[in-house]
């Protein structure tokens, strides 16, 4: 103990004198967490998209007492369009989406015998323009059904039959009810939360990333910094060595993990800036709790999963080769979050849960979900895996191999 | 502070037939000498000579491809652990850690091997080895020269009275005058705390200077052990360069 606490010493002194690096560790999540949400909530909605509506047809017709005329439905879909944030222009050639409303379409509209149809072009290349045709496909359906009940509505006359269109239209009525994994109803911003709890389990990777090269640094730094030999010739125990650096950067892991928190505040407050929205619903206590124990898990794991790679090869080279391969796996596991839930998959792919940084996230959206016991679980797991992983790896520490290998 | 009592041998370091070899090359050759309690013990010889593989052999960091070296007695590294705290070592290329103060550098060599209640006391022992201002002691060590540096180096390894100091070419890089106070100071405390010093170094004159007995050795090998006006008797040399020139070209020799 006598042993570990001096290592804690020297290394806490060092940490907090190194603002660089401790500034690096606040900053990059409370800066990098709301540009998250910003690049991947706000500017899609920011990103112009023209469309062009051409109507080729120019007439009117009715069904009964509805009436009906090509203008109208141009207009009709021009106003939504521009409403949603899309540019309505004159300029087909300059359009990614044009809706092509053919001669003949009110005819046949109208007829009890025709199809109408329209033409819906697409040029490739913006995300944005898929939501533009997802919405013109929506006011379409819209105006399909109205024009659908004024028929049916005809129809009933001529048969003599009292008629609900919606009873021929839809004789199957469906109903869906959303529901949290522990069977509760889903409130409205439920979705809005597990959409935002994903960024935060893709922002663990912001976190993991100055940790990573920490670790590395604190290790083979010693070396480069010519201070190595002499701490490893005191009676300082070998695994005494090896813990106190692992307990010093988890107080790294701490602090990182309060960055996070504060990121994620910012980070729930960027939906707002696209629609009202009543941010502190969603930003119950549970998620700052969660992302703070999920940033230090996180840091751990890089921690525990760094050290014997450094230790079994301890040049700058090789570290600096796995502080980059663990950035590299945590990003893609944290990224694969945003489509995936990490902890639903079969086997032999649902042996991923075992890696840490996968049980990490999955935490993160368990908490959303409202399952805290198996966030628990999931963050139990990892924190056991990575202290097994540094109490393994103090018997990897070999003098001769950390002082003779070069860079 | 507590000491080692009983020890099974009065020799501070034997060395037995020592060797050492990284892949296919042979660093050490089979070394043998023996360092008594209480000497000031001089390896030296050129750069590439070995002396650095020796003394980290010797300081528990590497281990011998054969041969055998005790330490007050206990084999190293087997038993390094039951002599950890009565040997300290100051590797040729050490620094000090440069956010930390001089000070605070000191403190946590003084813990690392003294009891709790003995940090302040061995503390304060670093400080008058070091000799250096108040101000610069409350300095972070990244501002020092490589002078103070050292001295601050020196000091941690002497103040903490062990049974064996290794100091690899403690004065190497150094201002003629920074290198006399490292001269000096080992030379001073190694007397006044009974400490056994084994140093390197490729510098002929001053081991002359500090050095109750020398090893000099070339490729691995020892050409010459003895005291330096022995040595220089045997081979008919003035001083230890030209000694070492003839035994470099000639065959060893033991004083």
């Amino acid at each position: 103990m006598r042993d570990l606490y001096v290592v804690l010493w020297k290394e806490v002194r060092e940490i907090v004198r190194d603002r660089r690096t401790l500034l690096s560790i606040v900053l990059t999540p409370i800066a990098t967490l709301p540009l998250l949400g910003v690049a991947l909530v706000y500017l899609p909605a920011l990103q112009e998209v023209l469309v062009a509506v051409v109507d080729e047809d120019s007439s009117e017709g009715s069904i009964g007492n509805f009436t009906i005329s090509s203008q109208l439905v141009s207009r009709f879909v021009q106003r939504y369009l521009t409403a949603w944030g899309f540019v309505v222009t004159e300029e087909v050639e300059a359009a990614q989406v044009i809706l092509r409303i053919p001669a003949g379409f009110i005819a046949n509209l109208t007829s009890f015998e025709h199809q109408a149809s329209v033409v819906l072009v697409k040029k490739l290349g913006s995300p944005r323009a898929d939501q533009a045709v997802a919405y013109v496909e929506f006011l379409l359906n819209y105006v399909s059904r109205l024009v659908s009940e004024a028929k049916v509505l005809v129809l009933g006359e001529l048969a003599g039959q009292d008629v609900r269109a919606e009873a021929v239209l839809n004789p199957i009525s469906l109903r869906t009810v959303v529901l949290v994994p522990t069977g509760a109803l889903a409130g409205p911003g439920e979705e809005l939360r597990l959409h935002l709890a994903r960024l935060l389990a893709v922002g663990l990777a912001l976190v993991t990333t100055p940790a990573a090269s920490y670790i590395a640094d604190s290790l083979i730094g010693e070396k480069e910094r010519r201070t190595l030999e002499k701490l490893l010739s005191t009676p300082i125990s070998r695994s005494s060595f090896i813990l106190g650096k692992s307990l010093a950067a988890s107080l790294v892991g701490l602090v990182g993990g309060a960055s996070s928190v504060a990121g994620a505040v910012f980070l729930y407050l960027v939906p707002a800036l696209t629609r009202p929205t009543d941010v502190i619903a969603y930003l119950s206590p549970d998620i700052p709790a969660i992302l703070f124990l999920s940033s230090y898990a996180s840091i751990l794991a890089s921690l525990s999963i760094s050290l014997p790679v450094v230790l079994v090869s301890p040049s700058i080279r090789a570290a600096s080769i796995s502080s980059a391969s663990v950035i590299g796996l945590a990003s893609v596991i944290y990224l694969s979050t945003l489509f995936i839930n990490l902890d639903e998959l079969r086997m032999p792919m649902s042996l991923l849960l075992a890696v840490p940084y996968a049980s990490i996230a999955s935490a993160v959206l368990r908490v959303s979900l409202g399952e805290p016991l198996r966030a628990v679980g999931y963050l139990a797991y990892s924190l056991a895996f990575s202290v097994a992983l540094i109490l393994a790896s103090t018997r990897l520490l070999n003098p001769e191999r950390m002082i003779a290998s070069r860079a | 502070m507590e000491w080692v009592v009983g020890l099974p041998d009065p020799v501070a370091v034997r060395v037995t037939d020592l060797r050492k070899s990284f892949g296919k090359t042979e660093v050490l050759r089979g070394v043998s000498f023996e360092v008594a309690a209480g000497e000031v013990f001089g390896v030296v010889g050129p750069n590439g000579a070995g002396k650095t593989t020796l003394l980290r052999i010797v300081a528990g960091l590497l281990r011998p491809t054969s041969g055998e070296v005790r330490v007050l007695g206990y084999s190293i590294p087997r038993e390094i652990r039951r002599v950890g705290r009565h040997v300290s070592y100051l590797p040729e290329e050490a620094n000090l850690y440069s956010r930390l103060t001089g000070l605070e550098n000191l403190r946590l060599f003084a813990m690392a091997y003294a009891d709790r209640r003995d940090v302040d006391e061995v503390v304060k022992l670093g400080i008058a080895i070091a000799g250096l201002p108040g101000e610069d002691l409350n300095r972070r060590a990244g501002t020092y020269s490589k002078g103070m540096s050292r001295r601050i180096l020196v000091a941690a390894a002497l103040m903490v009275r062990p049974r064996l100091a290794i100091l690899d070419e403690p004065t190497a890089g150094l201002d003629v005058l920074s290198a006399k106070y490292v001269r000096d100071v080992v030379r001073r405390f190694s007397r006044e705390l009974n400490t056994t010093v084994l140093l390197s170094s490729h510098n002929m004159f001053e081991v002359s200077k500090v050095c109750d007995r020398v090893a000099l050795i070339h490729s691995g090998r020892i050409l010459a052990l003895g005291r330096v006006d022995e040595i220089l008797a045997e081979v008919g040399a003035e001083d230890l360069e030209e000694a070492f020139a003839k035994l470099v070209s000639g065959g060893g020799v033991s004083a």
